[in-house]
């Protein structure tokens, strides 16, 4: 075989992989989609209890038009015969709507302002990882370990309100709270409270990968070769020095995506976050599923899709 | 006579260490390489041979300019090579190979066997069409005997051997005028040394390169190099052509290290001569006074401990550092 067979050969490669770790995840969402079912209904209360004063007679009959009269098993067998036909089912809070509706609603929300976030995070975080390691034990470098230590140490809602105090209330220059849209001006805060840790995450992991792939020995003899130092840097240090990165950012992004409840809430946004806790707090059993399906899937997929990249950055790691 | 290529001058290398324990902290030079001369000639292959620690590495590197030089010359074709930018060292790296001892991490493992060593063309002769590269590696690779169907492959499905010659391959390419090799076979087995080694004498006879052959095994030297430099803590203390070296070695360090050596002829007479070598080598942070072998010297005297010798040319031709022989 010659040059082009071996590329063509590793596309190959790499499908039936993806193809083969897909099929694997069925079984894995099927595990998590029974768990969560069972433990739902183990935990005490129901969806109907936070209505004041409903007549008993009237949660008679709701119980029976969502099923939940009949024995548990055969109720956990309707929920996977419907969701098989790619049905979610009602909510039962919100009773007017079904559960596809909600996530359609809030899953586009979260997950603008989390891919927004992770972008965000990841140039300032690279860049900056980047340049503290090629000025190590500079001031530049400790000036970006110590940003990146506070950035890990204080949680989002610590920050989130520092920043709605600051530029939304005494600057004025930003709306402190809703979604209008998606409007930029209203994004603009959520975003950097959400990038902010990430930013400090990735900032440490790049310069950590940087300095470890900086000191290898392949990168010395690069030098000895006489390579120019940009050049060293973009072809022997940045790619390895990138991986961690890439397993960093799998789940962060499924994170991401599906919200995050402290950030929607003090924003008031209608993200997916919010209504997964308070889908929790109703007992609103088929949302949580729902939600804890679509997170799984993001999970799985976005691992996946990180081990394929690892497969592109590292010849070793690569499937056979 | 052939032409002076490397000409080293001089040469020193501390490297500043910090003084454990006491109230004032001290820096205190380590001397890895101290005061050392020496040349090569183009076609010229010189072995440098001595214990780990001895600063034969580091000598190395400061030739290669990884490391900077404390104080001397490494005048290289009339042009002294401490007193270079970095951008003009780099265009100089074009006629210095390098092959380093671990095989495998020398070797980028996210490129191809083939991109790896084409890397040295791109860079300097970057008018180079992509054919002429192409055929250029798989030239290089057929000189070293690497199969061209490995081109697309990656490093790690290789076995040491191959990947020092990948190395070696790559080090060839720009056919430079010097090859420095930093222990290029210690890290191979028995068997794959002695083919690598062959290959480069091969290489050696066939382009007229000069080589720096750095190990510490005296019977992997004595296969490719013509001269010899012994090397101890820093110091040269011997050098010697190959036959004068393992015919009569002068310093008692080189007896000790020729001694060491297994006799691979079944026939040739072990004399029972055998200088076997006490104590460890001593710190570069503290060497001794006088000579630096006397602490481990079988026939040290008082004079040793105030002097330090130099090195002179005795009548076999060889240069010692020894008051006694
Ligand atoms: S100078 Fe003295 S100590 Fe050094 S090698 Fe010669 S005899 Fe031994």
């Amino acid at each position: 075989m010659q040059d082009n067979g071996a590329g063509g050969r590793a596309d190959k490669k790499v499908l039936n992989y993806a193809l083969r770790r897909l099929l694997v995840a069925i079984p894995t969402l099927f595990v998590i989609i029974t768990a969560s079912f069972f433990l739902m209904r183990v935990a005490p209360g129901g969806p109907f209890d936070l209505v004041p004063d409903l007549d008993p007679l009237l949660i008679e009959n709701l119980r029976k038009a969502y099923d939940l009269d009949k024995p548990l098993f055969e109720q956990y067998a309707n929920y996977l015969g419907r969701l098989a036909q790619g049905d979610l089912g009602p909510s039962l809070v919100y009773r007017d709507r079904n559960v596809a509706e909600l996530i359609a609603e809030g899953l586009p929300v979260s997950a603008q302002l989390g891919l927004t976030a992770i972008a965000v995070g990841l140039f300032f975080g690279m860049l900056s990882g980047i340049v503290a390691a090629l000025r190590k034990n500079t001031a530049a470098d400790f000036t970006v370990m110590a940003i990146a230590m506070t950035g890990v140490a204080i949680p989002t809602f610590v920050t989130a309100p520092l920043l709605t105090l600051f530029f939304g209330l005494y600057l004025g220059w930003l709306p402190i709270s809703g979604w209008n849209g998606g409007q930029f001006t209203h994004i603009v805060l959520p975003v950097c409270a959400l990038a902010l840790p990430s930013i400090a995450g990735i900032a440490r992991i790049t310069r950590g990968s940087m300095l470890e792939s900086l000191s290898a020995q392949h990168v010395r003899t690069a030098r000895a070769k006489g390579l120019p130092e940009s050049k060293i840097i973009i072809r022997h240090v940045l790619r390895p020095a990138c991986m961690p990165v890439v397993s960093y950012l799998g789940p962060a992004i499924a994170g991401a995506m599906t919200g995050s409840v402290v950030i929607e809430t003090i924003f008031g946004l209608p993200g997916i976050g919010r209504a997964f806790v308070e889908g929790a707090l109703n007992r609103d059993y088929s949302l949580i599923l729902g939600i804890v399906i679509v997170y799984a899937s993001l999970i799985i997929l976005l691992n996946l899709l990180a081990d394929i990249i690892y497969g592109y950055l590292d010849p070793r790691v690569r499937p056979r | 006579m052939s032409r002076t290529l490397l000409r080293v001058e001089n040469l020193k290398v501390y490297f500043p260490t910090r003084t454990e324990g006491g109230i004032r902290r001290r820096y205190v030079p380590l001397k890895a390489v101290d005061d050392v001369s020496f040349t090569v000639a183009e076609g010229e292959t010189v072995g440098i041979v001595g214990e780990s620690g001895c600063g034969k590495s580091t000598l190395a590197r400061a030739i290669l300019q990884l490391i900077k030089a404390t104080r001397g010359r490494i005048v290289w074709q009339g042009e002294d090579l401490t007193r270079l930018d970095r951008k003009a060292m780099n265009e100089k790296r074009r006629d210095l190979g390098v092959v380093f001892q671990d095989p495998l991490s020398s070797l980028n493992p996210r490129m191809t066997i083939g991109n790896i060593i084409a890397e040295p063309l791109r860079r300097f002769r970057s008018e180079l069409s992509r054919e002429d590269i192409n055929a250029a590696v798989l030239a290089t690779m057929q000189d070293v005997g690497l199969n061209r169907e490995f081109l697309n492959r990656y490093p790690h499905e290789f076995s040491g051997g191959q990947c020092q010659r990948v190395s070696i391959a790559r080090a060839m390419i720009l056919r430079p005028k010097l090859v420095i090799c930093d222990e290029p076979v210690s890290a191979l087995d028995v068997s794959t040394r002695t083919q690598t080694i062959n290959l480069l004498k091969g290489l050696q006879r066939k382009h007229g390169i000069s080589i720096i052959f750095i190990s510490h095994d005296l019977s992997v030297v004595r296969i490719v190099c013509t001269r010899i430099i012994v090397m101890y803590l820093g110091h040269f203390v011997e050098i010697a052509d190959r036959d004068t070296l393992f015919g009569s070695p002068s310093h008692p360090y080189s007896q000790a290290l020729l001694s060491a050596i297994p006799v691979p002829d079944l026939h040739s007479q072990d004399d029972g001569k055998r200088v076997i070598l006490e104590g460890e080598l001593p710190s570069p942070i503290e060497p001794p006074s006088g000579c630096v072998f006397r602490t481990r010297c079988p026939i040290a005297t008082n004079y040793c401990i105030k002097r330090e010798p130099v090195l002179a040319p005795r009548e076999n031709g060889a240069r010692v550092a020894c008051h006694h022989v």
